[in-house]
């Protein structure tokens, strides 16, 4: 009995050994098929991750975390001299935006006197853009736009796509398309929702695309975002841009950026509320025009999920064109 | 560090050996997990290096039984769930570094580190290649090779500590049953 079972164990072991080496090639065709697959359809898998993501969440939240808290300490140890330099840069900032304050002030009653001239009563990209500024400066949400804290607990913003995982998922209604942005400007978008993570795609992504306007030069333009990097010229440091849709423009419109210009959003889409801030054009050069993000997406922790109604373009116009109508009539 | 052991040893030495199949997993999912997490690093994680596939390469070396191929499938999916990359992407790398280490296992076992080190370099060298191939398939441009031969480096330089650490471990837990265990299921 045991020389019989010897012998089986002896003709079946070649037999395994073929098995597994066959099971690595079929397994290998199996992962090809699923990276043609992810190739054809960039949501192929996206559950899967998720489900991941939330597996996972607790122990990234530990080390995000951790990792902040070590951040917050060495910041402490910074030299005295490198204080006192950035106390007084924060002076002069804020001496500039008091100034620009004041000048807002006058700018918005201006216009408060202005709007009570017209005859018709709609809702604006900039009376939306400054709710938005209220809801920021006041930190309470101001119309139907809700906001909610997340963290960023992992970065995979290196490698592959540009995008982050945040702490909030679909128990705390975060959905699929929500703005998330953070006290510098716009950060990116929510791409794919579990139960307690989701990823944000970064607006410096390719595969992100914002409709935006470039504010000097009036202009309405789609940015993109790319995998290159540029350099700043101070500090020798890379960082990621965006860059300007030319497809959608003509020629003597691409004329008319200049370097410095600040590009907003438009709020276009429904997606992104109008008037966050994106960056501004960094470089112009035949081929391309280059945004430097405000947002230093090296340094990525606390940010704003923003549920954002979204403006309705169509309903505005029709709206106004009612209202100018039964104006012309009452006249 | 004795003392160490020895404490850890006395509070859950019988439950992790108990459980030891699983340890070297509990291990990957930590160094997985530290890796994703943005750190605080920014753009400097990308040169930091691969720990989570170097514990992979040692216990695929010394000890293949607790890696069968269905593991290494599922290890390859957790990493490009968690990593960003596009799905399929690390499973290839871990498969192709699975049969080369395969391929290398006779020429390995019974050597010293230096010999360790060697199969774990090139089976490194391998991972980062295969990968930055595909990547630049699926993307249909060349990838910029340099941060991956950056990480390669610099996982090949760490792979000494990952092996320390994973050795002391596996010490640790096949304590007493190393030999006779590693007899049967290394020969497999």
């Amino acid at each position: 009995m045991a020389r019989r079972r010897r012998n089986i164990s002896v003709a079946v072991s070649p037999l395994m050994a073929w098995l597994q080496r066959f099971a690595v090639f079929l397994l290998i065709i199996v992962a090809v098929g699923m990276l043609v697959w992810n190739r054809m359809d960039s949501r192929f898998g996206s559950s899967a991750r998720m489900l991941v993501a939330d597996v996972m969440s607790p122990l990234l939240n530990v080390f995000s975390q951790s990792s902040a808290s070590v951040s917050q300490v060495t910041e402490r140890f910074r030299t005295y001299e490198e204080l006192a330099n950035e106390n007084n840069q924060l002076k002069d900032q804020i001496r500039i935006l008091n100034a620009k304050a004041q000048t807002l002030d006058e700018l918005l009653a201006e216009n408060d006197r202005l709007r009570m001239m017209l005859p018709i009563r709609y809702k604006t990209a900039a009376a939306e853009q400054w709710n938005w500024t209220r809801a920021l400066e006041t930190g309470r949400d101001i119309g139907e736009t809700k906001r909610m804290m997340a963290f960023v607990v992992a970065d995979h913003s290196r490698r592959y796509s540009r995008s982050v995982l945040i702490n909030l998922g679909r128990n705390e209604s975060v959905r699929q398309g929500l703005a998330v942005v953070n006290d510098r400007g716009l950060v990116g978008r929510v791409r794919e929702v579990g139960a307690a993570a989701a990823r944000v795609l970064l607006i410096t992504d390719p595969n992100s695309q914002i409709p935006v306007i470039i504010e000097r030069a009036e202009l309405n333009a789609f940015v993109r975002g790319t995998r290159d990097s540029g350099f700043d010229p101070v500090t020798g440091l890379p960082f990621d841009y965006l860059r300007v849709e030319q497809d959608f423009m003509l020629p003597q419109d691409l004329e008319k950026i200049q370097e410095g210009d600040r590009v907003i959003t438009s709020g276009a889409d429904g997606v992104f509320p109008p008037g966050l801030l994106i960056g501004f054009i960094s470089e112009i050069t035949p081929a391309e025009a280059r945004i430097r993000p405000t947002v230093d997406f090296d340094q990525l922790s606390n940010v704003l999920v923003v549920d954002y109604p979204g403006v309705d373009i169509n309903a505005d116009l029709i709206a106004a064109g009612a209202v100018g109508l039964q104006a012309l009539d009452e006249n | 560090m004795q003392a160490f052991l020895l404490i850890i040893d006395i509070l859950l030495g019988g439950v992790l050996r108990r459980i030891r199949i699983v340890v070297p997993l509990l291990v990957f999912s930590i160094f997985v997990a530290l890796d994703a997490s943005s750190l605080g690093l920014g753009r400097g994680i990308a040169f930091l290096p691969d720990l989570a596939f170097a514990t992979v390469v040692f216990w695929i070396i010394r000890h293949p039984s607790i890696m069968p191929i269905p593991l290494v499938f599922l290890i390859g999916f957790w990493t490009d769930a968690l990593s960003g990359a596009p799905m399929g992407l690390s499973i290839i790398a871990y498969l192709t570094i699975f049969y080369l280490l395969g391929s290398l296992r006779a020429d390995v076992e019974g050597t010293g580190f230096l010999v360790h080190w060697g199969a774990a370099v090139t089976a490194i060298a391998a991972y980062f290649a295969v990968q930055w191939a595909f990547y630049s398939a699926y993307d249909l441009q060349l990838s910029p090779p340099f941060q991956d031969m950056i990480r390669a480096a610099m996982t090949a330089l760490a792979y000494p500590l990952v092996y320390l650490f994973n050795n002391t471990l596996r010490s640790f837990l096949w304590r007493g049953s190393l030999q006779g265990e590693d007899r049967i299921v290394d020969s497999a």
